[in-house]
């Protein structure tokens, strides 16, 4: 039986040495016995701590900016959301004022579309504008500022899962 | 001492209870710290980046799926986050490990040994004296070995959960740790010799 090889004894000091002949060899041999009694004051001294150490108080600094530190999604995020929709609707009752929805919805009605030789009836059909105009016009808000009210919280949703799926960016997935 | 198994922290931290997180830190502070102080040379950044560790963990609690063991998960986000730090300072981190020419492939095949009356040197060195010796040593390794030493002597992984943290083949894992350790014994071999 031939004696063990390096990376042999090295497994058996790791226990991956399966039991049979090479295990049986190690038991008899004296020459291999001593090149693995070699090994373990290396492996001995391989478990020792390494000589820097964090401080004692890295938990509590830890702690203390999981408290302080917005993690969570919007609903959990209520400081910063609330500043984020605050900024939206001073953004919006600074420009309400240059609104000028009729404007628009007759710049619309006058639109002409390109004469082709195919018949653009079925597009004119399709322009919803005067229906909401119409459909608004009890309403003390114009319909254009609440449509962009709403993209504009749609908006600081995604924006906010954006934040979020960010700050996962380099987490290892499938564990 | 919380009794309280992983699983069972990690749904009530989730549940809003930030402080239970205090507990899975104290259980796995010395694992990031072991992981930190051997990867990362400049001791000034390893405090802020272990900061930086545990609140990434903190984050990503949801992501976890519970098919590996959180000691992985918590290993793979140290060393990811470590990577990233390294690659951002253009610290080399492969380009240092020169593939196993044939002369060191004969030498790990080889039986070399010649049986003496004598102890080798590292048997006669006090072990405290060995371990200072080693920490010195260690830092002169590359990369890859000492992550892969420090994973699996310090925190007693398996080849596979190590080639899962560092996302190295499992042979590679095995063949890094078995030259680490050759390389270290021949290096401390050669310390003690020429002290003696």
């Amino acid at each position: 039986m031939d004696h063990l090889i390096d990376a042999e004894l090295q497994l058996y000091l790791d226990g991956q040495l399966e039991e049979g002949d090479k295990i049986d060899h190690l038991r008899g041999c004296p020459l291999c016995q001593e090149r693995l009694d070699a090994y373990e004051p290396l492996f001995a001294a391989l478990t020792a701590e390494p000589e820097w150490s964090a401080s004692p108080a890295l938990p509590e600094k830890v702690m203390r900016k999981i408290r302080r530190e917005s993690l969570g999604p919007l609903s959990e995020n209520l400081l910063h959301s609330i500043l984020f929709i605050g900024g939206i609707i001073a953004a919006f009752t600074i420009s309400l004022p240059y609104f000028r929805p009729e404007r628009y919805l007759e710049e619309a009605r006058q639109l002409r579309l390109p004469e082709t030789s195919y018949s653009w009836e079925w597009l004119r059909q399709l322009n919803i504008l005067p229906k909401v105009e119409e459909n608004l016009r009890g309403m003390d808000l114009p319909g254009s500022t609440l449509m962009l009210f709403g993209a504009a919280l749609l908006l600081v949703v995604l924006l906010d899962q954006l934040i979020a799926l960010a700050r996962r960016h380099g987490v290892p997935q499938n564990h | 001492m919380d009794t309280r198994d992983d699983k069972t922290l990690i749904e009530s931290i989730l549940a809003g209870e930030q402080d239970d997180f205090a507990v899975l830190l104290a259980r796995y502070q010395k694992l990031v710290v072991h992981l930190v102080a051997r990867m990362i040379p400049r001791a000034s950044d390893r405090e802020d980046l272990c900061q930086e560790i545990f609140l990434r963990i903190y984050r990503s609690l949801a992501d976890f799926q519970h098919k590996s063991k959180l000691s992985t998960w918590v290993a793979t986000i140290t060393h990811n986050t470590c990577i990233n730090y390294l690659q951002k300072k253009r610290v080399p981190l492969y380009e240092d490990i020169t593939p196993a020419d044939a002369q060191e492939e004969a030498d790990i095949r080889r039986v070399e040994w010649v049986p003496s009356a004598d102890a080798s040197p590292l048997e006669r060195v006090e072990a405290r004296d060995l371990r200072a010796t080693l920490q010195r040593e260690m830092t002169n390794l590359p990369l890859p070995f000492r992550t892969i030493l420090t994973l699996f002597h310090l925190e007693g992984m398996s080849y596979t959960e190590i080639a899962e943290v560092t996302a190295l083949p499992e042979g590679t894992v095995k063949s890094y740790l078995f030259r680490a350790r050759r390389l270290l014994r021949g290096r401390l071999t050669a310390h003690y010799l020429v002290e003696a």
